[in-house]
């Protein structure tokens, strides 16, 4: 496109300045952390830290449940997401590409699920959860989060479109059932296993309100139900919150930046339409 | 007497690939046992709940439908609903003009320079809400020496006491909720511009149409189904704002920032109120159904033109 140079340099410049923006509290965090007590309010405002120190983060490793928290988000997050891409993908492959007795039906049951925000179920959840004395363990972090409908909708849209002489030629050369769907259609759903394996993976790692529910003991507690607790306890002390902001995004920045393209078109899928 | 390998077994009659195949509720069991005790089950307790008053310390017991003519008369509900619709009315056009001029901004620009701009303001998005309000928790800080204000200051505008203020509080988490969420607006727009055939700009050019003209006869006409689920979208989320209340102000102060959904948790697990919250929750459903109805009917029909 033949434009005037100075008005590219402009798109240029302005929307480097947006990021800039979206970034700054970012950078104010990392600047923030290196310092106890950090005195964040003052006229003119020091930016950088006049004496730098890592006290902060080894502070908030060692005096809270931090190493805890960090790795029931974790287990959390990935034992949820490999349950979701197995459970749901079966019930996906069932939906897709079989024809049994109330299939209609039962699809459309399901696919209503994709109405109900979780606040309607909290209250109902959080009772059953209760009853079966899933409070404060990981069964009661993981299994309710199973039960949403979006995964079984992604892959069955997804699987509609394999081609059927594939699967009848694995039926000839002697797949069972289980085979069918194991060895045929799971590697060739991968790249819908994948956006879903992104989408409820960082669901899991920010999700707060039903742990918040669910694990009130400080050794069940996932990273950000730990760090609304951490930032009661080092009250006043911002170099030390910011250090637990940072060190609990740390890990998800590291797969986010290793694996952006992927990220980026799993956020976007449910998005676009094909 | 069959020494023939295993395709025999699947090949005997009534085993098409199509038929009615009862393998089906075995890959379907797992989930459907899921979905029946943490949706299902869920969904009519939390109707049947609607219909009781009381908790769990003192027990429930059915009152009807009174709870549902009650809420419209109960002031601090009409002040959640009130403040809900307010954040969803600040933060969706806000949202939307904003991503909406980045994208423009951004989408003829090198193909680096958007890869840049989109990782940086993927940032928030992956990160717990939880941990970014802690952040502006502090750059929020009232008096003039808080780091935004300070930072206006500079510009000669007034400090504000931003989270302590009824004026200002939900404004600030507006603003809080559009500049976590922005960036999911951008990408998704910038892929809704990809989409867009360059065709129809050539075709539009060699007939004359001017830099305006192709704005508003091609680029937004063809985002309108992209903007259309992404202003819904953004009406469900901020509909179900929670975490930034909770950590930010925890509904204060006096209630000035108290959302639906952080109303039906206070309700219920701090004043034991479960009948009273589930009407409510029930309440938000219907919203969400609504508008969810509405996305998809809409959706459909522009796939039909």
């Amino acid at each position: 496109m033949g434009r005037l140079p100075y008005l590219r340099m402009l798109r240029y410049l302005l929307s480097g300045v947006l990021a800039v923006a979206s970034l700054s509290p970012f950078v104010f965090m990392l600047l923030i952390s290196f310092e106890h007590h950090r005195v964040i309010t003052g006229n003119p405002l020091h930016w950088i830290p006049t004496a730098p120190t890592l006290t902060t983060y080894t502070d908030v490793l060692t005096l809270s449940g931090f190493g805890d928290w960090l790795f029931n988000s974790t287990f959390v997050a990935v034992v949820a997401t490999l349950a979701v891409l197995l459970i749901q993908s079966m019930a996906a492959y069932a939906f897709a590409r079989k024809r049994f007795f109330g299939r209609e039906v039962l699809f459309y049951l399901v696919l209503a699920g994709l109405m109900v925000p979780g606040s309607m179920t909290l209250i109902p959840q959080f009772l059953i959860a209760g009853k079966f004395g899933l409070l404060n363990s990981y069964a009661g972090l993981i299994l309710p989060t199973l039960a949403g409908p979006l995964g079984v909708f992604l892959l069955r849209q997804y699987m509609l479109g394999i081609p059927q002489s594939l699967l009848d030629a694995a039926r000839i050369d002697g797949c069972r059932e289980f085979g069918v769907y194991w060895r045929i259609v799971l590697p060739l759903s991968l790249p819908a296993m994948g956006t879903l394996a992104i989408i409820t993976f960082t669901a899991h790692w920010r999700e707060f309100l039903w742990p918040l529910l669910v694990a009130t003991d400080d050794s069940m507690k996932t990273l950000p139900v730990g760090l609304a607790s951490l930032s009661s306890q080092f009250n006043t002390d911002y170099g030390a919150q910011m250090a637990g902001a940072l060190l609990s995004l740390l890990p998800v920045v590291v797969v986010f930046l290793w694996l952006q393209r992927y990220f980026i078109a799993g956020l976007t899928a449910g998005a676009m339409k094909e | 007497m069959t020494t023939a390998p295993k395709p025999q077994r699947h090949s005997g009659p009534g085993h098409s690939a199509e038929g009615s195949d009862r393998s089906a509720y075995a890959f379907l069991a797992p989930y459907l046992v899921l979905y029946c005790v943490f949706m299902l089950a869920p969904v009519l307790w939390a109707f049947g709940l609607s219909l009781q008053t009381g908790g769990l310390l003192e027990g429930t017991s059915y009152i009807g439908l009174a709870n549902y003519s009650e809420v419209w008369s109960n002031p601090f509900f009409n002040n959640a609903l009130r403040n809900t619709a307010l954040y969803a009315i600040i933060a969706v056009p806000a949202a939307m003009g904003l991503s909406l001029a980045t994208a423009l901004l951004v989408h003829p620009l090198a193909r680096w320079w958007k890869s840049f701009i989109r990782v940086s303001l993927f940032l928030p998005l992956i990160s717990s809400a939880v941990a970014l309000a802690i952040i502006w928790r502090a750059l929020l800080l009232p008096g003039q020496t808080g780091p935004l204000n300070w930072i206006l200051g500079n510009f000669g505008l007034p400090p504000q006491n931003w989270l302590g203020h009824p004026d200002w509080v939900i404004p600030a988490i507006a603003a809080f909720q559009v500049w976590s969420g922005y960036g999911f607006w951008v990408i998704v727009l910038l892929a809704g511009l990809d989409a867009v055939p360059t065709q129809l700009y050539e075709a539009a050019r060699v007939d004359g149409a001017g830099r305006w003209q192709l704005f508003t006869r091609i680029t937004m006409p063809m985002l309108r189904p992209t903007l259309l689920f992404l202003s819904v979208m953004g009406v469900i989320w901020n509909l179900q704002l929670f975490d930034a209340v909770f950590m930010l102000t925890q509904g204060g102060p006096a209630n000035a920032s108290v959302s639906v959904v952080y109303y039906i948790y206070r309700g219920a697990f701090h004043f034991d109120q479960l009948g009273h919250s589930a009407t409510m929750s029930v309440l938000l459903f219907l919203l969400v159904m609504g508008l969810t109805l509405l996305q998809m009917r809409y959706g459909r029909r522009d796939e039909d033109a």
